[in-house]
């Protein structure tokens, strides 16, 4: 599921909170010092663990997680698990660097969505967990997630709990009334776009907004836009304006010039009310748009369709990913064991992980047994009309490219890529050259903060 | 002698409480941020001391610059507005001519009990360009819709929820003066022929001036400090209202999403001292026209 990093700190607290932040200079190392260790732990040693007396504290904001621990303590019943929701997005992670700084306070597992994942892994959060999982572990999930958790050397710093691959939701109603077929190809979309913004100049085929650098990625990773590649020892290949992220770029100014696409700001009621008051048409998002909006467009339920994303040529399919987390353990737990096989069953137990699709948690989950269970695969949605939604997302899970990385440093990218794109796209400003002012900041910032850079 | 080292310790044991948490809560955060705006921690390669490098760069800092121009213009436009707004509110009640004027004096008030956070929010639906209420209600007539957070727009309107939610709070300072003046001077001038305008405008006001300062001193430090109200508001307008929008969002983002605390103290530290500058400027002017009125 997709939660806005929303920092809702005032400024009051803000002394206070530096205050903790910094400490009085115990900087973790950095990573990678225990790479080494990625063989496995002995049967006995996890026997041993397992039956070891443990509370294992567990910082998320999925709700509702007591049934599949109370399914979790049956199994191992010396092992006692207590899930606390610290605050969802930015407030959970600045709890999880005061803890990194001050080596205080901290809880034994974390969710760290994955684009954080190397943030974390960058100040030495994580726990590599490597030696710790079961053998099959990397077959139980979808191929991509595992890339999305893995480090050097064999390390895997999470496990994967879900996921947002992404697709086309549509309003049936809408294109059925101005006579527009799905769109299969981005070509198809731009003509689609003009022709439903001619006919009704209220309605847009879709919204670009100009904060979602979460979304613009996406298309990028789509589009085969690798921005970063790790090279060890802190360097970075660093690319936020390689070809194809200067095709989506001018793809969306384009869309943006001609006016058939809207530029609201994303994430306020406007937009939201936008959806529910059919002005845009689709929603290109994760696998978890249904769930929301089925929540905050409840006037339009029924009206809903779930296809793939247009594609860059004709007869392709390639997805990218939208959101999605995963369970971390976090180093200096005092039984990373349990830990870590607290983090698998959660997340790949055949019993268990099912129920994370349902209610209240909801998500599309990682585990490929989960995914492909026929209750799930085969549902009929009441607010996609009775199609079977998840089979399309299921469908374009598979399809989702693997070799996808991020920066350790996630948010100050969306910020740049925020500041820098989306104000030209909507501003209708030379997006080309934002781009490249986008990769010269973030180079900048990459070297300020000791990151030996290359392109 | 020894009586008064009595009353000196006494008076100390008085302050103490005051003084553990002004110390702790302020004194301590203040120095220790001092202390940081000297040091760099680099996500690799931790912590150096860096000297006055950060406030090099900080002097050389365009985003910050920008925004404190930024909440300067802000000051200009916003505080005469709702200073002039509470003067006239805190003298009509004052008067006596109104009916109710513990209700309205409520009704002006109450706005500032209501969080910030809350009244951005608030705001933030009624500024709405497509669903916002003012939008509807421009539909209803035919008339095209203001798009309130967008472009130059975008600081009278904040200016507006800051007036609504503070002019409440400066009515309540001024009429408070008011009422602790005495009324003789009041008689006095009615005896003489003085009809209310002139009561107010030759007696109340030059009386009102200390604390009309004070006031001013208040806006000075929340105008420089501006941050809730644009925070807040940053979905509904994010191209405008961006990380370096007002020098408290830039230091708030340096610090929690660029992950430079110590720069983000840097900020901190420019910021105080562009308050200290105003608010010492504005303390010299009141002074100034204080003795100009006692020597006229």
């Amino acid at each position: 599921m997709k939660i806005r990093g929303q920092k809702k700190k005032i400024i009051g607290a803000f002394l206070a909170t530096s205050l903790v932040c910094v400490g009085f200079g115990l900087q973790p190392a950095s990573a990678a010092s225990s790479a080494s260790a990625t063989t496995s732990v002995s049967a006995s040693a996890i026997a041993k663990a397992m039956n070891t007396p443990t509370t294992l504290t567990y910082w998320t904001w999925v709700p509702g997680l007591n049934k599949e621990i109370a399914l979790f303590e049956k199994r191992y019943p010396k092992i006692k698990v207590n899930a606390i929701n610290v605050g969802q997005g930015g407030p959970h992670y600045q709890k999880l660097r005061v803890g990194a700084t001050s080596g205080k306070g901290l809880p034994d597992l974390a969710q760290i969505e994955f684009q954080y994942v190397p943030a974390f892994t960058q100040i030495g959060l994580l726990a590599n967990i490597a030696p710790y999982v079961s053998k099959t572990f990397k077959s139980k999930f979808e191929a991509w997630t595992i890339s999305q958790v893995s480090g050097p050397k064999g390390a895997i710093y999470g496990v994967p709990q879900d996921t947002g691959p992404m697709g086309m939701l549509y309003r049936a109603d809408i294109f059925t009334k101005y006579g527009i077929a799905v769109p299969k190809t981005w070509d198809d979309f731009a003509a689609a776009a003009a022709k439903l913004h001619a006919a009704d100049p209220t309605v847009y085929l879709a919204n670009f907004g100009p904060n979602e650098a979460d979304v613009a990625t996406s298309f990028g990773w789509q589009a085969g836009s690798r921005p970063f590649k790790s090279l060890g020892n802190n360097a970075y290949k660093i690319n936020v304006d390689d070809p194809a992220a200067q095709k989506i770029a001018k793809y969306w100014a384009d869309l943006v010039s001609a006016g058939t696409v809207s530029t609201d700001p994303a994430w306020n009621n406007d937009w939201f009310a936008g959806f529910d008051k059919g002005k845009y048409a689709t929603w290109l998002t994760g696998a978890w748009g249904p769930l929301f909006l089925a929540g905050q467009a409840k006037d339009t339920a029924g009206l809903w369709r779930a296809a793939p994303l247009p594609q860059w040529s004709a007869g392709a399919s390639v997805s990218g990913n939208r959101g999605g987390s995963s369970t971390a353990v976090i180093k200096g737990t005092k039984n990373p064991i349990a830990a870590a096989t607290f983090a698998e069953f959660l997340n790949s137990d055949p019993v268990s992980t099912p129920l994370l699709s349902q209610a209240p948690q909801l998500l599309f989950p990682a585990s490929s047994a989960a995914l492909h269970a026929p209750a799930f695969i085969n549902a009929k949605v009441a607010f996609f009309g009775g199609q079977q939604a998840n089979k399309v997302f299921v469908a374009i899970n598979k399809t989702v490219a693997k070799d996808f990385a991020w920066s350790p440093f996630t948010d100050q990218v969306y910020q740049e890529l925020q500041n820098d794109v989306g104000t030209a796209i909507t501003g209708k400003t030379d997006v080309l050259a934002a781009l490249a002012t986008e990769q010269t900041n973030i180079l900048k910032y990459a070297v300020d903060q000791g990151f030996t850079v290359s392109k | 002698m020894a009586k008064r080292s009595r009353h000196g310790k006494a008076g100390l044991l008085f302050v103490a409480p005051f003084m553990v948490v002004f110390v702790l809560t302020l004194v301590v955060p203040l120095v220790y941020s001092g202390y940081l705006s000297f040091f760099r921690n680099r996500l690799v390669g931790g912590i150096s001391f860096v000297g006055t490098k950060n406030y090099i760069q900080a002097f050389h800092d365009h985003a910050f610059w920008s925004g404190l121009e930024r909440v300067v213009g802000f000051f200009f436009i916003q505080v005469p507005f709702m200073l002039a707004a509470a003067l006239i509110f805190a003298l009509v009640i004052d008067s006596g001519k109104l009916r109710f004027p513990k209700l309205i004096r409520i009704l002006i008030f109450i706005p500032y009990a209501v969080p910030a956070v809350i009244a951005a929010i608030m705001w933030g639906y009624l500024y709405g360009p497509n669903f916002g209420l003012l939008a509807q209600i421009s539909r209803y007539l035919h008339t095209p819709s203001i798009h309130f957070l967008n472009g130059w727009m975008t600081l009278p309107s904040i200016a507006n929820i800051v007036t609504w939610e503070y002019v409440g709070y400066n009515m309540i300072i001024m009429y408070a003066a008011l009422k602790s003046f005495s009324t003789d001077l009041y008689e006095a001038a009615s005896m003489d022929g003085a009809n209310g305008f002139q009561l107010a405008w030759h007696i109340k006001i030059p009386q009102l001036r200390p604390a009309i300062f004070l006031c001013l001193i208040f806006s000075v430090i929340g105008s420089f400090q501006l941050f809730t109200e644009p925070y807040q508001m940053t979905p509904l307008s994010p191209a405008v209202l961006n990380n370096s929008f007002t020098p408290n969002i830039y230091a708030y983002d340096e610090a929690f999403v660029s992950q430079n605390i110590n720069y983000a103290a840097t900020i901190s530290f420019m910021l105080g001292f562009a308050v200290l500058i105003a608010a010492s400027f504005v303390g010299l002017v009141s002074r100034q026209s204080r003795k100009r009125a006692v020597n006229v």
